[in-house]
């Protein structure tokens, strides 16, 4: 697919959704079947690498268990493979006004356990995400919500179980209310990591002993139950299920601690291909194209590499030490020879597969220019003493930030700069929290509307705020706030690339690269396919 | 022996209980939140972290914490990791396959340790040297090179041992077992090789060799049979370290044991896990020690306890 058609195509489709309180009706997801579909012709069974899920339930857990939940669940929505939102268990979802939403699904799926897929089911799997004593990881998607403050309070227990923005309407309706209004809705629900998917009535009495063995809507059911977390999770193909039928019978996900050991047995052959989460080690990048010649995908995901600022510090308050540090930097170079040219060199802060794109807002400040950058830097008035880098230990990043701790060294004439390690993320975060000593490596892993990254990592009090540097911006926020209540997408994407020029204006962050997801699969598979959230299971095919 | 037995036990105790202490308060000194960790990338809302933080006792102070999960101890309660799965569960899943690759490995560092050692001192001094050349090059190789190189050469390019995973049974287990041996293995050889030399010259050897017995006979029912106490202690205590020190095979090697649960856990600072298995681990290797002496007594009549 081309990057510019799948942008359009993306925008064409939420604008429907929103803009012409249309009915989006299923299109390709179910019933017809597309070329190369052979799926009554086919079977047989696979395995994938994937490291320890702490839950299987969707919403439940960390991302993880996006596959296996992918497998057992069938989502709303999803995102095709040319990142089109997609109809999946949902007949339609419309609007008239970007605030409450009308969700029909369709009539006669079912449960693995027979049991009927409804609207009340829906509203049961979302209140159990949003009640707060339950501490689901997707709890916090679900503020947007009418309702949410009552079951999260910040102080004691809350006084209800159900969300008063949810509302049975009908057996195959429900009703979503929202806070204020979101043009962002349906790409936010759409995918396999969301907080949006039903449960049956069997969950809810016990849900840890659900949670061994999720009796889903998906396209494959348990296959024995999952009592050990080192456990292989098995699933097959589940025949009753109303959607696009998978193409192999049976998926083994097989539990890996080390990246290192699913690189090493995806080259013996002994997985077939490594799921959305179990990333290959960075250090391996370089030569996964020796090693698997043709039978790697580089597909473009939402993950933005940058170097932070701590922007409270005097020797870093000046915006053109930070421009001067970033032209230092040679991208190129980076994503070539040390992530083997699977990675792309970073534009501004929104990845490549963003809904609407990601213009060049960065502009010349992400392109190596030595020259410019040590003249700028002495514009600003020099630099002197030491500078740290700080980082995580142990996640492969030492070979990309030595590169970086080079190139400062070189080309502005700053002798003295160390890289500065953290032992785990855990303490990162916290000296993040507390306030960097130097520019710092991170990023963000996120969703594909341009709000997920501005308002989770570049506005005041939000959750990714310390990694930003504390960047927040009035003009920013009331751009994303009018980006929200857009009635079309072009606005909406025109109000979130204004917000993120501003960012790239104040220059916070210096965008470094963007990361790909990198599937290596086994020789007896057809390539497979994945989307901007990660793998397509229903898409994997034995040759 | 009964009354030393019971006072090394008493002992132990308190040594349990000082370990958890310490192992608790290192755990609890880590800097960060464990829980805000535990989304990612993902946001939390306070009130999951609030909630979660109450659930584990996270906002009571340090000693309250440790009394707490003392209290729970002694009621059999390990507690449960941040996810809500039960400790006790994770290590009854994991212990058996780190005992089957400590077990495997003792196998090989006794059968091989022993029988090179023993070859390397009668076999005169080319053979010595060779076996001395290999063991010292063993052991100065760190163990992780090793495992790669095992793991890439018979592994994934000859395919005759698994490349990872526990799926293929016991089978599954030789190559991992094999490398976690060799320094102790090595110092196996060391070991017996010094001692049956000192044997051969001992004067019952040569009294076997005046009453006409063969050479194979006296090695095998005079000399081994006393060259091997030193042996048998080594590899009684080396048990506990193969157990505890099998993090970086485990890893390499995708075995589920509870070294890879030790160091995840530690490094997500599941207070509970790591002070579970750290203390078993702890408690493994008072019992070998005092096995160990034990055994002393067994094989050389002449050391008493009391």
């Amino acid at each position: 697919m081309s990057e510019e058609s799948s942008r359009i195509s993306i925008r064409n489709r939420v604008f429907a959704a929103i803009a012409l309180t249309a009915t989006v009706l299923a299109s390709t997801a179910c019933n017809s079947s597309g070329p190369g579909d052979k799926a009554s012709a086919s079977g047989g069974s696979i395995s994938i690498a994937e490291f320890e899920p702490d839950h299987l339930t969707p919403g439940w857990g960390n991302t993880f268990q996006t596959d296996q939940a992918a497998a057992l669940f069938a989502p709303l929505a999803q995102f095709d493979a040319n990142n089109e939102v997609e109809l999946v268990q949902a007949e339609s979802i419309t609007t008239s006004d970007n605030r409450v939403w009308t969700v029909k699904i369709k009539p006669g799926w079912t449960f693995h356990n027979g049991e009927e897929v409804t609207a009340q089911s829906y509203v049961d799997g979302i209140n159990t995400a949003a009640y707060g004593p339950n501490a689901w990881s997707s709890n916090y998607s679900l503020a947007i919500i009418e309702g949410y403050d009552a079951l999260n309070p910040t102080t004691g227990d809350p006084t209800t179980k159900v969300l008063s923005g949810l509302k049975v309407v009908d057996p195959q309706t429900f009703e979503v209310t929202l806070k204020s209004p979101n043009s962002q809705f349906l790409v936010g629900i759409a995918g396999p990591v969301t907080a949006w998917f039903p449960l049956p009535k069997a969950a809810l009495d016990d849900l840890a002993a659900y949670d061994k063995a999720p009796i889903g809507n998906g396209p494959f059911q348990m296959d024995g139950k999952w009592e050990n977390p080192t456990d292989s999770v098995k699933v097959k193909a589940y025949e009753a299920y109303k959607g696009t039928k998978p193409k192999v019978s049976k998926i083994e996900f097989k539990i890996y601690t080390s990246a290192d050991t699913v690189y090493t047995d995806l080259l013996a052959g002994s997985v077939d291909l490594n799921g959305t989460y179990a990333r290959l080690p960075s250090t391996k990048l370089a030569q996964v194209r020796s090693d698997f010649s043709e039978r790697v995908v580089a597909n473009p995901i939402i993950y933005t590499q940058w170097l932070g600022f701590p922007l409270g510090d005097k020797r870093y308050s000046d915006i053109r030490v930070r421009q001067a540090i970033s032209m230092a930097i040679d991208r190129e170079t980076i994503t070539s020879k040390i992530f083997g040219g699977l990675y792309t060199p970073a534009t501004g802060v929104l990845a490549p597969g963003t809904i609407g794109g990601s213009p060049d807002e960065c502009g010349e400040y992400c392109k190596f220019d030595p020259a410019k950058a040590k003249a700028l830097l002495a514009v600003a008035g020099g630099w002197s003493g030491p500078m740290e880098l700080q980082y995580i230990a142990g996640q492969g990043s030492e070979p990309y930030l030595q590169a970086i701790a080079n190139s400062i060294r070189q080309n502005l004439g700053i002798a003295d700069v160390q890289l500065v390690a953290s032992p785990t993320a855990t303490e990162y975060l916290s000296a993040l929290t507390a306030g960097a000593k130097g520019p710092f490596a991170t990023g963000y892993a996120g969703y594909p509307s341009p709000s997920d990254i501005l308002t989770g990592a570049f506005q005041k009090g939000s959750p990714y705020n310390p990694r930003t540097g504390f960047y927040s911006s009035p003009t920013m926020d009331s751009l994303v706030d009018q980006a929200y209540h857009a009635t079309t997408s072009e606005e909406a994407t025109g109000l979130f690339h204004a917000a993120e020029a501003q960012i790239m204006k104040d220059f916070p962050v210096a965008p470094v690269y963007n990361i790909n997801q990198i599937i290596a699969y086994n020789d007896r598979l057809e390539t497979p396919k994945a989307n901007v959230l990660g793998l397509m299971l229903d898409q994997i095919t034995l040759k | 022996m009964g009354r030393y037995t019971v006072r090394r036990l008493i002992q132990m105790v308190f040594v349990f209980f000082g370990v958890t202490l310490i192992i608790y308060a290192a755990v609890w000194a880590l800097p960060g939140d464990p829980i805000r960790a535990l989304s990612g990338n993902r946001p939390m809302s306070e009130s999951t972290i609030n909630s979660l933080r109450e659930q584990f006792h996270l906002n009571d102070p340090f000693y309250m914490q440790y009394l707490t999960y003392i209290g729970n101890l002694l009621r059999g309660d390990l507690g449960t990791d941040f996810s809500g799965r039960s400790v006790a569960q994770q290590m009854g899943s994991r212990w058996p396959v780190t005992i089957n690759l400590a077990l495997m490995a003792l196998l090989f560092e006794a059968v091989f340790g022993i029988a090179l050692g023993t070859i390397a001192a009668v076999r005169g001094k080319v053979t010595d040297y060779v076996i001395l050349f290999f063991s010292i090059s063993i052991i100065s190789l760190p163990v992780f090179v090793l495992a790669y190189m095992g793991q890439i050469l018979l592994g994934v390019k000859a395919g005759i041992f698994p490349v990872s995973g526990i799926n293929e049974g016991w089978l599954s287990y030789i190559l991992p077992g094999f490398i976690l041996a060799t320094t102790g293995m090595a110092s196996v050889a060391r070991l017996v090789r010094s001692s049956v030399l000192e044997n051969l010259k001992a004067d019952y050897t040569r009294t076997a060799h005046a009453k006409g017995l063969s050479n194979f006979r006296v090695l095998t029912r005079h000399v081994l049979r006393n060259s091997l106490i030193p042996a048998v202690t080594f590899l009684a205590i080396d048990l506990g370290y193969l157990m505890g020190g099998a993090i970086v095979i485990e890893g390499v090697f995708n075995l589920p044991g509870i070294g890879q649960l030790l160091f995840r856990s530690t490094a997500a600072q599941e207070g509970a896990v790591v002070v579970g298995v750290a203390s078993l681990l702890v408690l493994i290797f008072l019992l070998t020690n005092l096995l160990v002496d034990l055994l002393y007594g067994v094989l050389d009549p002449r050391i008493g306890y009391e």
